[in-house]
């Protein structure tokens, strides 16, 4: 996970870690019990990570996760998601966890990507999904985050990755701070910034992106692709991985070119100062990405390609509960 | 056992809770307590003034009808908290009389003298009614390989939320390690000044949000310190507007989570 030391090292994407509130299983519970009962039908729920740079790539989803509309949080983007939950242990780990993700990865891919929907709406590209089984007898959950992605295209790091305090000075950056709070909600997940004559602009991507011409005839030096960066170490977050695919399969003047990126990063006392520029080489020969496969599955906590188990025994199992108040 | 009193009165009152009819005309400046209303009044200024703080919705399927839909509840995230409760308490060991003359004056006690040169000091800043603490981070993770700067510490989440019964503002308490896990309950007792922990601090329900118990200071002595501090301000001459009621309520429940490093850099102006 060290920061690249020699130039063209192959881009390591930061992983999200999945963080589950105890308040997501009880809401989750009462839903189970009240609404949903035997149906399986898979539910859409709202998830959020920060790009604080004192948290780490975490991913949270807790009881608001089920609310109607996600909250806009301070330091916070809330992405949305999918909850399928199993009513049988069988038939959690009999599913086939490659194909589900591919055909997840393909509804983004023909809904998000091809219609060029991302370009008004850069939100569509993050996504994530829960698999879940609910022991509702011992109160065990069972789980399993995916962050789908596109497994390719291999991208490399042209050098190591540096602060923005390099490219843009104090007062720029206090710019680019002001504004990204100014862009809406759905906007903030991917950006770009614009450095001409000594002013700086943030923009958001329908602006330089015409979605219905297929013709692209941006200067792709002038700019700075910019994505709000869960990541606080060297190496850019998950989310980008997804926004480069997005940009390769527009248009070829993005095939084997260097851009630049900016991975937003924030800290509370002194705005996205901690945000890190990233010059990214994409490959000259780009096959049809969609075919390639999806990847996301989060590792579990002995790093293997696995389910979490919440015990939520301690404060939900009735007789745990009278034994203590007793 | 204070605990178990706790509890069943906590159950008890979340049914008195429902009962007690919203309070309606205001007794701020007679009783120290607080209508909804006043309570998004305190609240937007808290707002206004400290932007960590902001408000929240909740849980959709517990919104209260007697707050604005949007304006349920306060929160901060991730507030640092880098020493535990024990590390800054009043230890005699460490008042080490410095000079032994025995003038009238007796000799001076040095208050602040630590064993070890990594102890925490206690630093005095020019904000009223409280001090801060200097940050100093004691709990750096180990297992940092990739050289990442970033101190990793205990974080806490406070929600202010309206207790309907008690008619105050409530504090609550979500706390995290180093590795971004929930604290359990007696991992984060440690945070929580011994004086108050077990007693005026206890596990209840959230009236936002699902889930177990969570730890809240309780409320039934705030609108009698909050009636005591109006007294005091306008024996002085001046008069405490019911908007900055939660700026003082943060500054009096810090006697409780002493560590609890949250922002609020405002002095009261009386």
């Amino acid at each position: 996970m060290a920061t690249p030391e020699n130039v063209k090292d192959i881009i390591q994407y930061v992983p999200f870690t999945s963080f589950v509130n105890p308040s997501f299983w009880h809401s989750f519970t009462d839903i189970k019990f009240n609404v949903d009962k035997l149906s399986e039908n898979t539910k859409q729920i709202y998830g959020r990570f920060s790009y604080a740079n004192d948290i780490g790539p975490v991913f949270e989803v807790d009881g608001t996760a089920f609310n109607k509309q996600p909250e806009a949080e301070l330091m916070y983007l809330s992405i949305r998601g999918t909850l399928m939950n199993k009513n049988t242990i069988d038939d959690f780990k009999s599913i086939d966890k490659a194909s589900l993700l591919n055909s997840i990865g393909e509804i983004i891919w023909h809904n998000s990507i091809i219609t060029r929907l991302w370009m008004c709406n850069p939100s569509c590209l993050l996504n994530f999904f829960i698999l879940s089984f609910a022991d509702l007898k011992k109160y065990h959950y069972y789980y399993w985050f995916a962050f789908p992605t596109p497994s390719q295209p291999t991208v490399f790091l042209k050098e190591k990755s540096k602060s923005i305090l390099t490219e843009f000075n104090e007062s720029e950056i206090r710019t680019i701070s002001q504004n990204y709070q100014l862009l809406h909600h759905s906007q903030r997940c991917f950006f770009v910034i614009r450095k001409e004559n000594e002013t700086v602009k943030v923009e958001t991507l329908s602006n330089i992106f015409n979605r219905t011409d297929n013709t692209c005839n941006l200067d792709i030096s002038s700019v700075y692709f910019a994505f709000t960066d869960p990541s606080n170490n060297g190496n850019p977050g998950w989310p980008l991985r997804i926004f480069l695919a997005a940009l390769l399969e527009y248009s070829a003047i993005f095939h084997g070119s260097v851009i630049k990126v900016i991975g937003i990063r924030s800290s509370k006392e002194v705005g996205c100062q901690s945000s890190q520029i990233f010059n990214v080489m994409l490959p000259e020969n780009v096959q049809c990405l969609q075919k390639l496969g999806w990847v996301g599955w989060e590792r579990n906590d002995r790093g293997n390609f696995g389910p979490k188990l919440s015990d939520m025994s301690a404060s939900m199992s009735p007789k745990k509960l009278a034994a203590e108040s007793a | 056992m204070q605990s178990v009193i706790n509890t069943v009165k906590g159950t008890a009152l979340g049914v008195a809770g429902y009962l007690t009819p919203v309070l309606k005309e205001s007794k701020f400046q007679e009783t120290g307590v607080l209508t909804p209303e006043e309570f998004v009044i305190a609240g937007d200024h808290l707002v206004h003034h400290c932007p960590t703080w902001q408000w929240s919705k909740g849980e959709e399927a517990k919104v209260k009808p007697y707050l604005p839909p949007d304006k349920q509840f306060l929160i901060t995230r991730n507030v640092p908290c880098y020493r535990r409760c024990k590390q800054i308490e009043y230890c005699e060991n460490n008042e080490k009389v410095i000079e032994d003359e025995h003038d009238e004056d007796g000799g001076w006690v040095d208050t602040h003298h630590f064993e070890s040169p990594g102890s925490p000091t206690v630093e005095e800043k020019s904000t009223a009614l409280t001090t801060r603490k200097e940050r100093k981070p004691k709990e750096k993770r180990q297992k940092q390989s990739d050289g990442d700067e970033i101190v990793r510490t205990r974080t806490y989440d406070l929600h202010i939320t309206y207790d309907k019964y008690y008619q105050t503002p409530r504090l609550w308490l979500i706390g995290y390690d180093e590795d971004r896990r929930l604290l359990g309950a007696e991992a984060l007792y440690e945070d929580i000044s011994a004086e108050h922990a077990r007693k005026t601090v206890t596990m209840e329900a959230h009236p936002h949000l699902s889930g177990p118990g969570m730890v809240s200071v309780h409320p039934c002595r705030h609108a009698e310190v909050m009636k005591k501090i109006i007294e005091m301000v306008t024996e002085s001459g001046g008069q405490l507007q019911v908007h900055s009621y939660l700026i003082v309520f943060l500054k009096f429940v810090q006697t409780v989570i002493p560590t609890v490093e949250y922002d609020f850099t405002q002095n009261v102006s009386m």
